[in-house]
């Protein structure tokens, strides 16, 4: 494991899941900085944060999920660490796997590690609904990957100094969910990916960000937001 | 009503629907703006495809003349995309009255820090 490492994590109103997500990295990994993006929380999770003196920036306004990670990028660039690790704050990834984000890396020296749910002993269960979205992003999206991306919303991703400074400052990184069309667009700018299963756990408590009527507009805005890439791109990997 | 008609109309909404897509490709509109344009622009397209489909929904809600339904539609969509845009127009002002408060309170630290 190198220890030129960040851990970025995004949170928005996460003052009930965010202690356990801190003190879950600091068990596992104690000598990995961590930087928590407070995106505009509304609730106490500035106050949390403090409270377990854990390192953070916050958005004044709440910037999107994407925008988060764009910061936490920047950060990174700016301290000169070597890899950023993407982590969720709402206690679904776990720290004791990101060791095998590392081991891929390792060996694949891909630019992306993605760590899939696809997993048969996963205490995240993934609802048909999600199932079928996958399916069907994964098959819109052409990466060099032998074997197409399954999960292509997983937020738990290794990326390198490379891929990370390079959408550090980049106007067109999706501000809201940088997902299957993150995927594709680092495919089509000629970073490598590779995914690996991982476990992961459920949410822990709180509300998700996604309501049935926010599910099906974020699916209608990424199969136009996909479409939009192989426009802009001709159709063409570089 | 004629095929003409119906012809112009598809024409019409085709045209539209290139023209939000060449806008969202240049990045002058976002992805997640154009869903409500490019919805529309689908629908005109479908009915001119369909007229019968048009008449149908003409009929059913007690239209005579279904070419009206056009007008119809387009007001309540103008009205729906107003409001939205008045909603978003709120959210922004008071973002940017955050971001100000945020930024004067910023300028105050910095001026005590430089001037104790």
């Amino acid at each position: 494991m190198n220890n030129r490492s960040l851990i970025i994590i995004p949170a928005f109103n996460e003052e009930e899941n965010i202690a356990c997500v801190i003190k879950d990295i600091r068990n596992n990994h104690p000598s990995l900085s961590f930087v928590v993006i407070n995106d505009g929380s509304e609730d106490n999770t500035q106050s949390v944060l403090k409270k377990n003196n854990a390192s953070y920036i916050t958005h004044p306004i709440n910037l999107g999920y994407g925008a988060s990670l764009k910061t936490g990028y920047q950060y990174a660039l700016k301290n000169d660490y070597d890899f950023v690790i993407q982590f969720d704050g709402d206690c679904q990834h776990r720290a004791d796997q990101i060791q095998k984000l590392f081991s891929a890396y390792q060996e694949g020296k891909t630019d992306i590690v993605i760590g899939s749910r696809y997993k048969k002993d996963n205490e995240a269960k993934l609802s048909i609904a999600k199932k079928l979205a996958h399916k069907i992003f994964s098959a819109l999206i052409h990466t060099k990957n032998q074997n197409p991306i399954k999960d292509v919303t997983s937020g738990f991703q290794l990326l390198n100094k490379k891929a990370y400074s390079y959408f550090a400052f980049l106007e067109d990184f999706p501000t809201q969910h940088p997902d299957a069309n993150f995927l594709l667009l680092s495919s089509k700018v000629g970073f490598k990916l590779s995914e690996i299963p991982v476990l992961m756990k459920e949410r822990g408590r709180g509300a998700s960000m996604f309501t049935r009527w926010k599910t099906f507009f974020y699916v209608i805005e990424m199969i136009i937001t996909i479409f939009v890439i192989y426009l802009r791109s001709g159709g063409k990997n570089q | 009503m004629n095929v003409k008609f119906f012809l112009i109309i598809g024409s019409a909404a085709l045209l539209f629907l290139l023209f939000i897509l060449k806008l969202v490709v240049n990045k002058k509109l976002s992805e997640r703006e154009s869903i409500s344009w490019l919805g529309i622009g689908i629908v005109v397209f479908v009915f001119s495809l369909f007229p019968s489909l048009l008449d149908g929904v003409a009929t059913y809600i007690g239209l005579h003349y279904s070419a009206s339904l056009y007008f119809f539609f387009a007001i309540v969509f103008i009205l729906l995309v107003l409001v939205r845009n008045a909603c978003i127009n709120t959210k922004h002002k008071k973002q940017i009255t955050a971001l100000g408060q945020k930024i004067a309170l910023l300028e105050l630290e910095l001026r005590e820090k430089n001037d104790p």
